[in-house]
């Protein structure tokens, strides 16, 4: 332990002894280039002894690097090729001494190639060396964007691996088997069995302890375990019989999953989770269960910001939804929209979520490049003179959720495209040439989406 | 005075040419040759130092913005949550009983009542009634209201630190009880710009309530604090001139206009260069505001393209200018033209005597018109993105202020809980948020504090309310101080 405390003690003086080679090394090799440039007849003996100090130099970085390595603080594969890059470099430097005492043996070509090679390998240890440190991110992350995309640079933020996505979260692995272990466990365990009941397995806790009725799938007030915990806390057979008792959010948590079938597989897709088990899911876990707006589950990469500045040029409105949604929020204010304004939208046609062009001249024939907008969740085309051919175009717009057609020429012939768009949530129909009665029938059967019609008497 | 003069110069052009030669060129180099504009798109903050402040500090918003836009009904004076929305049928057998001490507790009553020796717990003498899917319960003042109440997030768990309307008013909209914080919608127009260049970004318009007596607002309230000034809410008043000094002077010419405004423009830039004063730049915002304004505001305030059926929807009322009625309307107006924040006040809700007359013509002055500004919001797809806010600046006690008769009572400041309501954009409609006790004097479950509520109104607006902050005197400061978190429950 003690070596390993000392070896470790050791290898923290690797960034101090890592700068020196460089340092000489590349004193040698302007020495070097400042003589030819001179065009001076003799070679300095300085620019020997400085590849031979960085020779020596190298071993001692070369050493402590390894001593640092061991420590197991960095990911092996990104380690591997620094380290034995690193070890390399130090007879190469000790060739670069030799190579430099005899100058004249050898042609201008080597020379100038050797320390050519040298600065290329430097680099490529220099900056692995940099990334293992501050990470890979630590060069590019305040770059300017259009540098950014030239080094290809992804600046995506890491997935947090939490309890995020309700289809792989697991019921009682995930949320039940946790308050077992922490609050049962310890009594009711491989090594304690209180009352003869152990709840680290499935089987052992299905088999119960002395009383057989542990669980009743699908009958929480039937099943000992939940009559157990919510007895008044001043009688005996109260479980947990400690001053850390459950929570309200993990019993009602407990009576969930029993009356959900107490299932030992199912995730949290499988099972009904009742409205008043979502905030307490949310409290307890900050397990979101409402649906996720399109936008979130989407995944784009940022748009190029010389793109963004064109649509800007054309006179639109552009707004990034968020830090981490790169989609569009498009507007357009004015009466001078025109079909080659609208246009150039389609470069962005996979990044533009909302489209407001409300109280514009749209008109029909302008919409009809929205059939590439794959993403396109909320489209305004309120007050203005958009008719039945304008929503057409839309026929294909698989995400659009909200669609506000107030006040415009829209008449029931378009019902049908509005009524076969999957994902509309939402839509705005008064002041049109629609009737409340077209669409009565369309409120009762389809609850997903709602139509908002108001008759002006 | 020359000394200091001198020094200010000296030490700024040394820093300035440090600071660009080191930097700036290099960067300005490197950017203008990757891509022709908006390099630092990647940072949030805008670092460009000419944003002058008309375009938003923000580089755009932290999150999804859910509303774009925020009309806010502010109740002033303090409408008691019990007649309005707290329903308490246990007052009824309290009724006229002292209010016990273990519910009073420790809570602060004002100085109005210290001299009273009997504290006799009163119940509502209007009735209650559940409306809609939700199931809220609405007195039988708001017989409007109550029909959009599937619309609402109804919030009974407010509550306040401040017992006076000045402070509180203040708390409330700049999230300090002394004046001096700049108000929440002067917080957005500098956070998130504009999205209409031809109106300003901060309406305020009032209304005198009916029942008369009414205390009075400062403007602080719709300061723009240690912001620059063209962020201050602009107020519309009714009649002829909603913008006092807007027109021209008899007999200039609207030419003559735009002319001397280029010179006085170019003589302000002159000195911004000097003195790089932001103050300068706000001027020169706020002669161009008004320039663009001398055509768009008279456009927005012309009602007179609004239809019978419009009238019918918000009450009669919203014919005659001045009227909380009218500035309904007039609200819904200026959010269609994208007017970022639109804050309405309706005096009058301060009931320490009296409160079953004058709480009923404080009703009849705004429900109708309340509830047809949501179901017109609603039609329109308005309510989209708008955020509506209605509620006071505290709640009332549930104990009577002065003498309880059988037709007649008061009820003092209560800043421990009170009631206010959202509706639209992000929010969750049809629910009721919180709960009081049986005397609806304490706060018993989800307590929403007043920084609570401002951090959840920035957020349902796309942004984190601990990372919009202004350097003001050496530290920065923020909308909710040190304080707030987002009601996540009722986010939709």
């Amino acid at each position: 332990m003690i070596a390993l405390d000392f070896s470790t003690f050791l290898g923290r003086f690797h960034p101090l002894f890592v700068h020196m080679p460089i340092g000489f090394v590349f004193l040698a090799i302007l020495l070097e280039w400042w003589q030819s440039f001179k065009k001076l007849e003799k070679i300095s003996s300085l620019i020997s002894i400085a590849w031979f100090l960085s020779g020596l130099s190298a071993i001692m970085a070369a050493l402590c690097g390894w001593y640092l390595g061991e420590t197991g603080l960095y990911e092996e594969e990104q380690l591997f090729l620094h380290r034995w890059l690193g070890i390399v470099l130090v007879p190469i430097f000790f060739a670069g001494w030799w190579l430099k005492k005899n100058y004249y043996n050898y042609s201008k070509i080597i020379q100038h190639g050797f320390n050519l090679l040298i600065i290329v390998l430097l680099s490529i240890e220099g900056h692995q060396g940099g990334n293992l440190t501050h990470g890979d991110t630590y060069l590019t992350e305040f770059a300017p964007e259009p540098l950014q995309n030239l080094m290809g640079a992804k600046n995506e933020v890491a997935q947090e691996k939490q309890l995020i996505n309700p289809d792989s979260v697991k019921v009682y692995e995930d949320l039940i088997y946790p308050i077992f272990e922490n609050s049962c466990i310890n009594c009711h365990g491989d090594e304690v069995k209180r009352g003869g009941l152990n709840m680290a397995y499935a089987d052992s806790l299905m088999l119960g302890g002395s009383n057989n009725n542990m669980i009743i799938e699908g009958n929480a007030e039937g099943s000992e375990l939940f009559r157990r915990i919510t007895l008044p806390q001043k009688s005996i057979k109260f479980m947990p019989p400690t001053k850390k008792v459950l929570t309200y959010d993990q019993i009602k948590t407990i009576e969930w999953w029993i009356n959900q079938g107490a299932s030992f597989e199912a995730t949290l897709t499988d099972v009904e989770i009742s409205k008043n088990m979502k905030p307490v899911l949310l409290r307890q876990y900050g397990l979101n269960t409402e649906p996720k707006p399109w936008y979130e589950k989407v995944k784009v990469s940022p748009l190029d910001s010389t793109k963004i500045s064109a649509i800007q040029k054309q006179g639109f409105k552009v707004k990034v939804l968020g830090e981490k949604i790169p989609l569009l929020d498009i507007s357009y204010t004015g009466k001078d929209l025109t079909l080659e304004k609208m246009k150039t939208l389609e470069m962005a046609s996979s990044h533009i979520t909302w489209l407001v062009l409300s109280g514009t001249n749209v008109k029909d024939e302008y919409l009809s490049g929205l059939i590439k907008f794959s993403n396109l969740t909320r489209l305004e085309l309120d007050n203005t003179q958009i008719s039945d051919n304008g929503v057409f175009h839309l026929k294909n717009a698989s995400h659009l959720e909200i669609l506000n057609l107030y006040n415009t020429l829209v008449s029931k012939v378009s019902l049908p495209v509005i009524k076969e768009l999957p994902g509309l949530k939402r839509v705005y129909l008064s002041e049109t040439k629609v009737l409340p009665e077209d669409v009565k029938s369309f409120n009762e059967d389809d609850s997903k989406l709602s139509v908002i019609i108001t008759s002006k008497d | 005075m020359d000394e200091f003069l001198k020094k200010q110069l000296f030490q700024q052009t040394r820093r300035g040419f440090l600071k660009k030669a080191s930097l700036g060129f290099g960067s300005i180099a490197l950017s203008s040759m990757l891509g022709p504009t908006n390099s630092f798109a990647n940072s949030l903050i805008s670092g460009n130092p000419s944003n002058n402040g008309i375009n938003n500090i923000l580089k755009g918003t932290h999150f999804p913005a859910k509303a774009k836009r925020v009309i806010y009904l502010f109740q002033s004076g303090g409408p008691s949550q019990l007649e309005t929305f707290d329903y308490k049928p246990a007052l009824s057998k309290w009724h006229a009983q002292e209010i016990p001490d273990s519910v009073r507790g420790m809570q602060r009553n004002s100085g109005m009542v210290t001299d009273q020796s009997t504290f006799p717990l009163v119940k509502s003498i209007y009735d209650f009634k559940q409306y809609g899917q939700s199931g809220a319960w609405v007195s039988e003042l708001f017989p409007h209201t109550a029909k959009v109440v599937d619309d609402l997030c109804i919030i009974k768990s407010m509550h306040t630190d401040a017992i006076n309307h000045e402070p509180a008013v203040m708390f409330v909209q700049s999230g300090s009880q002394i004046s001096g914080r700049p108000s929440i919608g002067s917080w957005l127009s500098y956070g998130l710009g504009s999205d209409n260049e031809n109106l300003p970004n901060f309406v305020v318009m009032l209304s005198k309530g009916s029942s008369g007596g009414a205390q009075p607002l400062s403007s602080a309230a719709w300061g723009n604090g240690f912001l620059p000034s063209h962020h201050q809410g602009v107020q519309f008043r009714s009649g002829k001139d909603p913008v006092l000094y807007l027109n021209n002077p008899h007999g200039v010419h609207d030419h003559d206009r735009r002319r001397a405004l280029n010179y006085i423009k170019d003589f302000n830039n002159e000195q911004y260069n000097l003195w790089n004063d932001p103050e300068i730049q706000s001027k020169i915002n706020q002669y161009e505001m008004a320039y663009r304004m001398q055509n768009s505001v008279p456009d927005a305030v012309d009602v007179s393209d609004e239809p019978e059926h419009i009238y019918k929807l918000y009450g009669e009322d919203a014919r005659k200018p001045g009227t909380y009625a009218a500035n309904c309307l007039q609200a819904r107006r200026l959010a269609e033209k994208d007017v970022k924040f639109i804050q309405l006040y309706h005096t009058g809700w301060d009931q320490h005597g009296n409160l079953p007359g004058a709480i009923k013509s404080q009703a009849m002055d705004t429900d109708q018109a309340t509830a047809g500004l949501i179901t017109d919001l609603k039609q329109r797809g308005l309510l989209e993105d708008t955020l509506v806010i209605w509620g006071g600046e505290f709640g009332r006690t549930s104990f009577s202020q002065g003498r309880l008769t059988a037709t007649n009572y008061g009820r003092d400041h209560h800043p421990g809980c009170f009631t206010m309501w959202m509706a639209g954009a992000g929010v969750k409609p049809g629910m009721v948020y919180g709960e009081t006790d049986d005397f609806s004097y304490n706060v018993v479950r989800n307590g929403v504090h007043i920084h609570d509520f401002q951090a959840t109104l920035l957020h349902l607006l796309g942004m984190d309310h601990e990372r919009l902050t202004f350097k003001h005197q050496g530290r920065r400061y923020r909308l909710t101080d040190v304080h707030g978190h987002v009601i996540k429950d009722i986010l939709a």
